[in-house]
């Protein structure tokens, strides 16, 4: 049956097989095309929705973490005012670390990840490790002026997912 | 010449078959383009905790300015017995609220009594504790719930001492 089939086929135009051939691979390529484009789509619209309330948690959790009252020196300030004093004295920035350590690590957790960034400057929790790799701070930015008149601009990362390195290929 | 044409219609019913394929294929692709069913729960019960966390009935007011204080809780408030009525009458899904409710625990960090001191409240409690259930039986599909907790660190108002707390909100809304 199969022979006849071949024989009759042979007996055809010539490129008519090719044809074929060609349409069922622009079909296939045509598919993984209208597949990537519906992926790409579908999938952007929900991740930035998650984002957005994400962003929502960390701003409230950044402005109770400013207002947070902290003993330096004998003197009661919020950590808002700690840091806008550290700014200027910077024998006052192991203090605001320390303080701003123990408020997230009580918080969010010891052995969980956050960052809480003063400009450039990240400040980790413990459980942050090395496989946590590069992140930014995602909540709003809160602006605190400093008694220079500079504004320094803080914000925040809680609940920091570790790389699964023993996940990746 | 018979078989030749016989052949030929083999071959035509192969392009028959593979031209249905191809229909079909382009029927289901425009098919999941249309979105018929979009699940929500993710976006409903996260409005809730913040609709919660965000509320004048939990957050201090200054009376003189009017100004609600987000993510300062009012301990006075909270534990009050009128606070489940407040909320509930504030944050309104209707006369018979069978769309969502909530657990509200609000923990004292700085309790220094040796233990952790929690305040625990509810939102909709009725529906909560019938939900509650059907969310630890681990059932899906309509007429069953879902669960999303939301946590938030807060500063605690006690009198004139603020106290540092993790406020959790525990939302269970019923699917559809």
């Amino acid at each position: 049956m199969l022979k006849r089939f071949c024989q009759t086929a042979k007996l055809r135009k010539k490129g008519s097989g090719l044809t074929d051939f060609f349409s069922i691979l622009t079909f296939v390529l045509v598919i993984i095309v209208f597949y990537g484009i519906f992926k790409f789509t579908i999938g952007g619209s929900k991740f930035e929705i998650g984002q957005q309330s994400k962003s929502i948690e960390d701003s409230l959790s950044l402005l109770s973490i400013l207002r947070t009252n902290v003993n330096v020196g004998n003197i009661e300030m919020n950590i808002a005012e700690l840091i806008a004093l550290s700014y200027s004295d910077p024998s006052k920035k192991s203090n605001l670390e320390n303080h701003l350590i123990k408020v997230m690590n009580d918080s969010f957790g010891a052995s969980d990840c956050a960052i809480f960034c003063i400009g450039q400057n990240q400040i980790k929790t413990t459980g942050c490790s090395l496989n946590t790799g590069y992140h930014t701070c995602s909540s709003d930015i809160i602006q605190i002026p400093a008694y220079d008149g500079k504004i320094i601009e803080v914000s925040l990362n809680s609940k920091i997912e570790p790389l699964n390195l023993q996940s990746a290929p | 010449m018979n078989k030749i044409a016989s052949m030929d219609t083999i071959l035509n019913l192969f392009r028959l078959f593979f031209l249905i394929i191809v229909f079909f294929s382009v029927v289901s692709l425009a098919r999941a383009f249309i979105v018929e069913k979009i699940d929500l729960f993710e976006i409903e019960s996260k409005l809730l905790n913040y609709r919660i966390a965000f509320s004048d009935k939990i957050s201090y007011v200054d009376s003189d300015t009017g100004r609600t204080y987000v993510g300062i809780i009012d301990l006075a408030k909270f534990t009050s017995d009128d606070f489940a009525k407040n909320l509930l009458n504030s944050i309104y899904y209707g006369k018979i609220n069978s769309e969502a409710s909530a657990k509200i625990v609000l923990k004292d960090l700085d309790a220094n009594q040796g233990y952790d001191v929690f305040y625990e409240k509810f939102y909709n409690k009725e529906l909560y504790d019938e939900k509650k259930v059907l969310v630890e039986a681990k059932l899906t599909g309509a007429g069953a719930a879902k669960r999303l907790d939301t946590s938030f660190y807060v500063l605690i108002k006690d009198k004139d001492y603020f106290r540092r707390g993790m406020l959790n909100v525990e939302a269970i809304l019923p699917n559809r």
